[in-house]
């Protein structure tokens, strides 16, 4: 009966430890290609009400993405960035991140030049908008450079 | 105007072929014979390229289709969690005032034609959809030509939205987002989307998927919050913001699975009438040599009769 007693402790020990995975495995998916999928140590998502980041055992979170940088940290060390311009980031129980942009590429693949002409133009536009739908899509536009600008600078 | 003269090609020469005798009664000619065979012979020249315009579309449209599946894929999953929540037996209860709004077909059709069974498919489904189920209150969206010409034959009144040339190139999330827009404007309790899901370059299967709606999200939202946390900038947006998500790359999926499935069928039409084309040349050529031979056996007859004539 003590062997019994220990095997089930011992069992149920091993189920609580595989409950929770070393490592997120991440997926980042925009509507025309897979740009990450795999297990990493953490991964930093840009969400609408502020930057968070995720490690294993995340409690679920639905977030609306702003524009902005994903970043996936295989070591502390090393990290991949990609900017991404909306979507909704989906965090499950089991450790896993979808992250579905709309557009999403790595921030190395930016053009310096045409983020700063890109931005510029939204600049003039926004000033020089004349209806509310207009205005609305040119603020839309302004965020993004501004913030692909931003992530173009710290990269 | 190329496909019409073409379909009317081939059934002319078909018929043609198959009665054999012209109306008059007179011997067919080999020289008839041989324009009819060169005629048959351009057609099938015409047909082999469509089929290879089709296979190197489709190569570009699979590609892109399966590209998008990862996507597709993680927001169903979403999308399910909220139709379970929905159809739980403590589901929240719809908000229902006044009448309902009636439902909305959404029909997946191609613009151009010669693609096999895609678009009849699709039509009939509606069809049989509509009368099986007694349909009255519905309004239908056509995406292709095919469709609103077939559909809008058949229930003239309940076209909404007819949307076209969105098979040439492989669709884009910015294209289903625009119609996406289109069909939120439209006022309907449900949709549902009728379109052909690509298994294999030979094989296609007909399917009819749901559509969310605003109110699927809305209405759950707060059992989804119990299971998952909202970040949001805004309260409530984000179920709404979320289920505009949802509806596009539905649509988004549903156009490039339609518009692969219209190149591989296409494809196996074009291919189906080369054949047939080969075949027709073949028999064409047979009579033609047998018409040449009687008439040169018809003429050494003479020859030699005359000369047997003379010879008395």
């Amino acid at each position: 009966m003590f062997l019994r007693q220990s095997a089930g402790r011992v069992l149920r020990k091993a189920a609580e430890a595989a409950a929770m995975p070393a490592r997120v495995t991440v997926s980042l998916l925009s509507p025309h290609e897979t740009l990450v999928s795999g297990e990493f140590e953490s991964v930093t998502i840009p969400g609408s009400a502020g930057d968070f980041g995720v490690l294993p055992g995340h409690v679920p979170v639905v977030a609306e993405l702003k524009p902005g940088i994903v970043s996936v940290k295989s070591s502390e060390k090393d990290a991949e960035n990609f900017f991404v311009s909306s979507g909704f980031a989906f965090v499950n129980a089991d450790s896993t991140a979808d992250i579905c942009a709309l557009e999403a590429v790595k921030v190395s693949e930016l053009d310096v030049d045409a983020v700063r002409k890109g931005l510029e133009q939204a600049k003039a536009d926004a000033n020089s908008a004349a209806d509310d739908d207009a205005k609305a899509a040119a603020q839309v536009a302004l965020e993004v450079f501004e913030a692909m600008d931003a992530a173009v600078k710290a990269n | 105007k190329v496909m019409n003269s073409l379909a009317q090609r081939v059934t002319t020469a078909r018929a043609l072929a198959a009665s054999g005798m012209p109306a008059r009664g007179m011997a067919v000619s080999a020289k008839a014979l041989k324009i009819r065979i060169k005629s048959v012979n351009s057609i099938q020249r015409i047909t082999k390229t469509m089929k290879m315009v089709a296979a190197s579309k489709l190569k570009g449209f699979q590609s892109k289709m399966e590209a998008s599946r990862p996507l597709v894929g993680a927001i169903n999953k979403v999308q399910n969690k909220f139709i379970e929540f929905n159809n739980a037996e403590d589901a929240a209860p719809a908000a229902t005032e006044g009448t309902p709004a009636g439902e909305l077909l959404v029909a997946m059709t191609s613009d151009r034609g010669l693609c096999g069974a895609v678009n009849s498919s699709i039509v009939k489904a509606v069809r049989n959809d509509v009368r099986e189920n007694n349909k009255t209150n519905f309004g239908i969206v056509t995406v292709g030509d095919k469709g609103r010409s077939a559909i809008g034959r058949l229930f003239p009144d309940n076209m909404r939205l007819q949307v076209t040339e969105a098979g040439k190139k492989p669709p884009t999330f910015l294209q289903a987002s625009l119609l996406a827009e289109q069909i939120n404007g439209i006022e309907a309790s449900s949709a549902s989307m009728y379109y052909n899901v690509f298994k294999s370059a030979i094989a296609y299967e007909y399917e009819k998927a749901e559509l969310p709606s605003r109110a699927l999200f809305v209405d759950n939202g707060a059992k989804f919050a119990a299971e998952y946390e909202l970040e949001y900038e805004n309260d409530d947006v984000i179920l709404a913001d979320l289920y505009e998500f949802a509806l596009s790359a539905k649509l988004f999926n549903g156009l490039l699975e339609t518009a692969t499935c219209e190149q591989s069928a296409r494809m196996a039409a074009m291919d189906g009438a080369s054949k047939n084309c080969g075949e027709l040349i073949g028999k064409l050529t047979t009579q033609m040599n047998r018409a040449r031979q009687a008439a040169i056996t018809t003429e050494l007859c003479e020859i030699v009769a005359g000369a047997e004539a003379i010879a008395q």
